[in-house]
This record gives structure tokens, sequence and C-alpha cells, in this order.
């Protein structure tokens, strides 16, 4: 988790410090230019099993969507953005879940928008609610919350800020995702831990959703 | 899944450093974040099959593309195995680990070696503009309005380290 000096004031408006880039959209609505790289080491169940380690120290990929729609974006059918509704339906029915049974997510906040069309994607939001999940406070980290949650469902989204507060090495934030889905699974996240995170869901997409990808992750 | 996969470990480099400031290229970065993973993961590097790598645009960015070289880099136990780059703009990244993940799926290979990355100071903001706009372009006719864009993220809030 970044320290960071911008307040909530400051970045819900224009200002010097905080320009408009495109209307309605600021500086602080947008990804940073930047350098970085993320990895991760991938094994099979039976590897684990060979050399005798514990799964609870590792995280299981329970099921992945991957699509691909046209690249411009008047070919897609914004907001539904049904095909890569598609990727997500296809992760969680291969995981067997749905978006109620998740602790946390990683999502692709390229933009601010950006990150509430994903709630609607993801069915983390209904269509159209995607601004009402973020003011009930359902996607905070319960830990920075200023106020008692009273929704029914809560999901902390970008615990570590996300593309817009971490950074966004283009090639590296769909790896970056998937780390953290590693540690906050087995509770390495420090300051930015969801508490008993069991299963745990990375959204990735490039090209303004041309190719999707969204993974589940699970604890055994 | 005919065969379950798993995340032994893993590693990341700081989002806020500047690499040409330092001195460093992509391949710096490749090389630290793959021994981080594989420190992480505490296996011996000679048991790693296989290596993906997931990058946008290196090719223009850092006038290299062939990101799999960098993997025997990582340790000299990796030279030799075979190393593939995946590319789909943002999602980049995430097809890395899909391509990992389905070749264990695949029975493939047991053990396989995941790297993201980007470097992408290491331009003008007009011609980095220039390399991020080219998506754009394709998406977008208002070309003038997305080259702005990127020229603003750029210029504005790219932190400039002491």
């Amino acid at each position: 988790m970044r320290d960071a000096d911008l307040t909530l004031d400051c970045a819900s408006q224009v200002s010097d410090k905080n320009p408009s880039v495109a209307p309605p959209l600021k500086v602080s609505d947008c990804s940073q230019i930047t350098d970085g790289a993320a990895s991760v080491v991938l094994v099979s169940g039976k590897y684990l099993d060979k050399i005798g380690r514990d799964k609870n120290k590792t995280a299981r990929l329970l099921g992945y969507g991957h699509t691909t729609d046209y690249l411009p974006l008047d070919k897609k059918d914004a907001p539904t953005f049904s095909i890569a509704r598609k990727a997500a339906e296809k992760a969680f029915r291969m995981a067997n879940l749905t978006p109620r049974d998740l602790q946390g997510a990683e999502v692709h906040d390229c933009f601010s928008i950006t990150e509430i069309i994903a709630y609607e994607i993801l069915g983390l939001a209904e269509s159209g609610k995607g601004v009402e999940l973020v003011k009930s406070g359902a996607t905070a980290l319960p830990q920075v919350r200023t106020e008692k949650f009273k929704g029914p469902f809560q999901i902390p989204v970008n615990a570590g800020g996300g593309l817009i507060a971490d950074g966004h090495p283009v090639g590296a934030t769909g790896v970056r995702q998937v780390f953290e889905a590693y540690q906050q699974l087995t509770e390495q996240a420090g300051a930015r831990q969801i508490e008993s995170a069991k299963k745990f869901l990375t959204f990735n997409m490039g090209g303004s959703l041309t190719t999707s990808v969204a993974m589940v992750w699970g604890r055994d | 899944m005919s065969e379950s996969v798993y995340i032994l470990g893993g590693g990341r480099t700081d989002f806020k450093r500047n690499l040409k400031k330092e001195g460093k290229t992509i391949r710096h970065i490749i090389i630290e974040a793959g021994k981080k993973a594989i420190d992480d993961a505490q296996i011996d590097a000679a048991e790693i099959q296989a290596g993906a790598v997931g990058n946008f645009n290196a090719g223009q960015f850092t006038k290299q593309l062939q990101l799999g070289a960098f993997i025997p880099e990582i340790d000299p136990k990796l030279r030799g195995i075979p190393t593939m780059h995946t590319e789909a703009a943002c999602a980049s990244g995430a097809l890395s680990v899909l391509l990992g993940a389905e070749w264990i799926i695949g029975g493939f290979y047991d053990v396989v070696l995941v790297v993201g990355a980007e470097q992408q100071k290491t331009m003008s903001s007009l011609d980095g503009s220039d390399v991020l706009g080219e998506l754009r372009r394709f998406i977008s006719r208002n070309t003038v309005r997305a080259k702005q864009i990127w020229r603003w993220l750029r210029g504005k809030i790219t932190p400039t380290p002491s």
C-alpha cells in the first residue's frame, strides 16, 4: 500500500493539482506510466505431492475464462460488454462459485470508470449499479473504513491500490494481480491483508475489453 | 481441470522505480523478479521446466522483444528450457499466467516460471504517447484527444525520483 497525499476532496474535483485529462476523468482517475515486473512459480498438484509441500501455503487455480472481442470500441456492446462477461461467467462456472463466494478481488482499473464497469461485468454489482457498490463501502478494505459497514455483501477490491495507486507496468499488471491473490490467500499481504480470504478473483483486460481474463483462486 | 495448478511463490519490483535513471533496462527487472519468485517458492532453479514472459510493447519502448532470452539469465540452470512471450495489450500479463497454467493442465510441464514486465519510462512524452496511442488509434476515431491523454499522463503524473 502506498503512502499518498491525495485526499478524497482533491480526487473529487478538478484543480491545479488534479487537472482534467478528458472530462470527466481527472489525473487522479488514471493509472500511471510505470516501470515494473512481477512473477509467479506455477506448479502441478502432482509436483506439490512429490515435494511434500503444505497446500495451505499455496493458492490453487479454481477456474478461469478468457475471451476476445473486436478491437474498436464502437463494435463492442458498451456498457454491457457481453464478451468480457463470458470470461467472468466461465471462470465462475469452472470454479463452481458465484461472486458472493469471494472474499476479495484484484480488478483492472486503468481508469476509475474501468473498475466500476468491471464490477458489473464480473457480477459483483448488477448492471448500472457499480457506482452504488462503491458508495456502499462494500469494496473498501475493512481496516481502513471510517464507518461501520452495514451492507449485505462486502468484497474488498484492489487492497493495494490497483493500477491507479500502485502502478500499471502494462505487461506486469496481470501477473502482479495473481501474485497479490497468492499473497492474500496465504496471509502474506501485511497491512492490506483481507482477513480470512479463501476465494479470490483476478480480472485483467487489454485493449478496452478486447482481451478479458478472469481467474478464480482459492486456498485448499 | 485434468491437473491442478498451484502458485508456489512469487515476487515483484517496486512500481515507483524509474529504471532509466537507475541505468537499468527491462532485462534487469525480468531477472530480478524471476529470482524473487524462485527464492519465494523455495525450490532449486533446476526444477523449473519452462518459462513464460508477459509484455505489451518492449519492442518499441526498449527495442528488444525477445524477452524469453532473459529467462536463462535469472539462473544458469534455466539455460536450455523452452520459453514463450505473450502479448494482448494490458492483458499480456494474465496471458502469461494462463500460458503457464495451461501447460500444467495439459500435462506438458509440472513447474513453470511466469514473469510479466514493462519498462515505459524510456522516451519523451511525445514518443511515449505514440507507443500507447497506437492502440487507441485502432479503437477511437478521436485520435487527437487520445494522444493528448497519454501526453498528460506521461507529463503530469510520472513521479520524478530524486
